[in-house]
């Protein structure tokens, strides 16, 4: 049995729902094929942030506040709150290297048009009154803001039904080959073909094994990310926090920061996340291990310890659950979005590493603008896949 | 790291029975349990269990429990309890935190899950009122802890924890006001519900609670008729003065640790949902785990022991504890009583049920 449509989009998680959604609303006729069941892959698997201060001043930075405005449309269109919240966040900064790095980091931020400051101890426990004190200053920005993935992809789903997009779920693709028209058809296992002339790779951390089936070069590596839950208790502090040690490393690669065993082998660095069910998501490690998704006892261990470093009156809080989640990470630490050159009428739009959730909007209306042809956005050039074409 | 030849999670009448059996082949086995008692729900049956001569029929749950415990006791059964399994790891290393302070991790050679199962809840305006609790629950408080959860009970389902839990509540000197049950006829032995029906109790089928009021308390319950769809009759409202309402919903087996572990589950709408795949030695898809009792599929004490008895039973063997001809007269005797406790009018279904998770294809 065939399926024509006009568009088909493979991978259905945040990011290949977001480009099903925005597509079908520019009147084509989209199939979304997945392989697993809802939420089964990284936008299943990852906290809730649409975080503006891990973000590199540029086009990561650029996209994270357009995509925060499409979400107050989407909520608006979906006449849903789909779990948004504006705690605001704190990077929390241990000695002067570190200060030192965030004070310039913050001011780029700033100039790109991010309310963002470093505030002193006192500003810090008013706060946080439950934090260690051996932390010495900390940025703040009460942009950071959260929303909810699985209640997103809930609603690009179902919304996006309702004006015609169709979700095939639990039916992988096994094979892409194009045919004399220039159109694709995508074999699936349970023997249905679909025919477009427009593929779109959202596949995420699986990406490189779809663009491998029409000889594109995504080079896209699992990135396990380990996160324990807790039970539900009273708001520790006003924000949620992260540990700079992690951006600082990020940021800049010739400093040579002061890691621990863990945070060295297990890539770990803190994150603390309230969600709406009055629980708080603790992160993360930042591992390469293949596509094994499982937990450890070692990871599950490191964040606890972690966190009690942060913050001792954790101790007394249980965790419920550890979950992991495949992180799409790329070469560059930027996504792949455009079309291959050479493969007409196929994209890419995946390896979003950690910003799936707070970039799902813009990826979907930017990934829908290029289908249709509309005019070039000369800064995406960047986030070409052609990027990678001769790797 | 610190080894076991076999690691039993949960002493409940499952947990308590596996690791005996497996002790009595030789196996060293340690049992863990995160409550500050074993016996898991044993010790608040205060009934007389059915079942034949063999399954202890006529004796009270809580004598069980009693003798099971003297007998892990006789045995030098290794029984750590406040300790709590966090999670399994490359299918035979458990990691448990004790007294909520020490944390470690045991190599189990074998593991055996009898984690038991959750109560279901039924949501309604109200239902996080204090004052709605588990039927589960409000027995816990009256057979262990010897609280009454309230004077005036609503009891929400009919099946045997519903109309058990009622007549305990009766006993303990609560009224129970009504027993509703949604279903058009009732769910429960009828020796018990007759006991609750005799002392002059209401039940109402096909009826469920619309909403719970009170300030800061259940104060009363509106009840409501359902028609054939199950679905409330405009006008039929009324309602009932009670302080407390119980939920005997169901059960939902508490898979977590098995499926943390990587279990392949199967579905059982009659077992109570998900449950993991198992086969007649109560054997998982992970060659390492074992399951008895509710988490692999809610059935009742007396057929969670004897499927603990198996899983220690293969466990052990597994471990080459007993000699093959052993093993199998052994293994044929505890079917042969697990056939018993499934037939009849009640136990066919679960006889049907627990074909068809064997059955599936294994993972």
């Amino acid at each position: 049995m065939t399926h024509a449509a006009d568009v088909l989009v493979i991978g259905g998680g945040i990011i290949g729902l977001s480009c099903g959604f925005y597509l079908t609303k520019r009147g084509k006729r989209v199939c979304v094929l997945d392989s697993g069941g809802f939420a089964d892959g990284a936008s299943g698997a990852c906290d809730d942030m649409i975080l503006f201060q891990s973000k590199k001043p540029g086009i990561n930075l650029e996209l994270t506040f357009e995509s925060l405005e499409l979400y107050k449309s989407l909520r608006a269109e979906v006449d849903d709150n789909l779990g948004f919240a504006n705690l605001g966040g704190m990077v929390l900064i241990e000695n002067q290297q570190e200060l030192e790095i965030m004070e310039e980091f913050v001011s780029q931020q700033r100039s790109y048009g991010l309310d963002v400051e470093v505030i002193d101890k006192r500003e810090i426990h008013k706060k946080q009154p439950f934090l260690s004190d051996h932390i010495i200053a900390s940025t703040y920005s009460k942009m950071d803001s959260q929303i909810d993935p699985f209640a997103v992809m809930r609603a690009f789903e179902r919304k996006g039904s309702s004006y015609g997009m169709k979700v095939f779920r639990r039916n992988g693709v096994v094979g892409i080959e194009r045919i004399g028209n220039g159109d694709y058809l995508v074999s699936t296992q349970d023997g249905t073909v679909f025919q477009a002339p427009i593929v779109v790779n959202a596949a995420g951390t699986w990406a490189g094994q779809i663009g491998e089936m029409v000889g594109a070069n995504v080079p896209i590596t699992p990135k396990r990310g380990q996160i324990i839950i807790t039970e539900r208790v009273p708001p520790i502090g006003e924000t949620n926090l992260w540990s700079a040690k992690y951006l600082v490393t990020k940021l800049r690669n010739d400093v040579v920061v002061d890691l621990n065993e863990d945070e060295r082998s297990m890539g770990l660095s803190f994150a603390f996340t309230r969600s709406g069910g009055d629980t708080y998501l603790v992160g993360s490690t930042r591992e390469y291990v293949g596509f094994d998704k499982g937990t450890t006892i070692g990871g599950i261990r490191a964040i606890i310890n972690q966190t009690l470093k942060y913050l001792p009156r954790l101790r007394d809080v249980n965790f419920i659950r550890a979950i992991a989640g495949l992180r799409p990470s790329t070469p560059d630490g930027r996504m792949l979005l455009g079309e291959h050159a050479g493969i007409d009428g196929f994209f890419t739009a995946a390896g979003h590493e950690g910003d799936g959730i707070a970039l799902a909007p813009i990826t979907g209306t930017l990934l829908a603008a290029m289908v249709c042809r509309d005019p070039g956005d000369h800064r995406l050039d960047e986030l070409s896949p052609n990027r990678f074409a001769n790797l | 790291m610190m080894e076991r030849d076999i690691v039993v999670i949960g002493s409940g009448p499952a947990g308590l029975c596996a690791a005996i059996e497996a002790a009595e082949a030789g196996a060293k086995v340690l049992l863990v349990d995160e409550n500050a008692k074993p016996g898991g729900q044993l010790f608040k049956q205060i009934h007389k269990f059915f079942g034949s001569r063999e399954h202890s029929a006529g004796v009270r749950g809580i004598d069980i429990g009693t003798l099971l415990l003297q007998k892990a006791e006789e045995l030098d059964i290794e029984v750590w309890l406040n300790t709590e399994a966090c999670g399994i790891f490359d299918q035979d290393k458990v990691w448990v935190v004790r007294d909520k302070s020490t944390s470690l991790t045991i190599h189990a050679k074998r593991i055996i899950l009898a984690t038991g199962a959750n109560e279901n809840v039924v949501n309604f305006p109200g239902w996080t009122l204090p004052g709605v609790m588990g039927a589960g629950a409000a027995q816990t408080m009256i057979n262990i802890h010897r609280v009454l959860p309230g004077r005036k009970i609503l009891m929400i389902g009919s099946g045997n924890v519903g109309v058990i839990v009622s007549y305990q509540l009766l006993q303990a000197g609560a009224q129970v006001k009504a027993v509703v049950e949604a279903a058009p006829q009732l769910g429960g032995y009828g020796v018990h519900t007759a006991k609750v029906r005799r002392a002059g109790v209401p039940f109402y089928t096909g009826h469920t609670v619309l909403e719970a009021h009170g300030t800061d308390h259940v104060e009363s319950a509106v009840i409501v008729k359902l028609d054939a769809a199950w679905k409330p009759i405009a006008g039929t409202e009324f309602s009932v003065d009670v302080d407390t309402i119980c939920i005997a919903a169901g059960l939902t087996p508490a898979v977590e640790l098995a499926f943390g572990a990587g279990c392949r589950s199967v579905n059982s709408p009659v077992l109570g949902g998900l449950v993991p795949w198992h086969d007649e030695s109560m054997r998982t898809s992970i060659p390492s785990i074992y399951i008895a009792g509710d988490v692999s599929g809610v059935e009742e004490a007396s057929t969670a022991m004897e499927e603990g008895r198996m899983a220690g039973l293969s466990a052990a063997h597994s471990l080459g504890y007993l000699e093959a001809s052993r093993y199998r007269s052994r293994f044929e005797a505890i079917n042969h009583n697990l056939l018993a406790l499934r037939s009849g009018m009640f136990g066919q279904k679960r006889r049907d049920a627990k074909e068809a998770i064997m059955a599936a294809r294994k993972g």
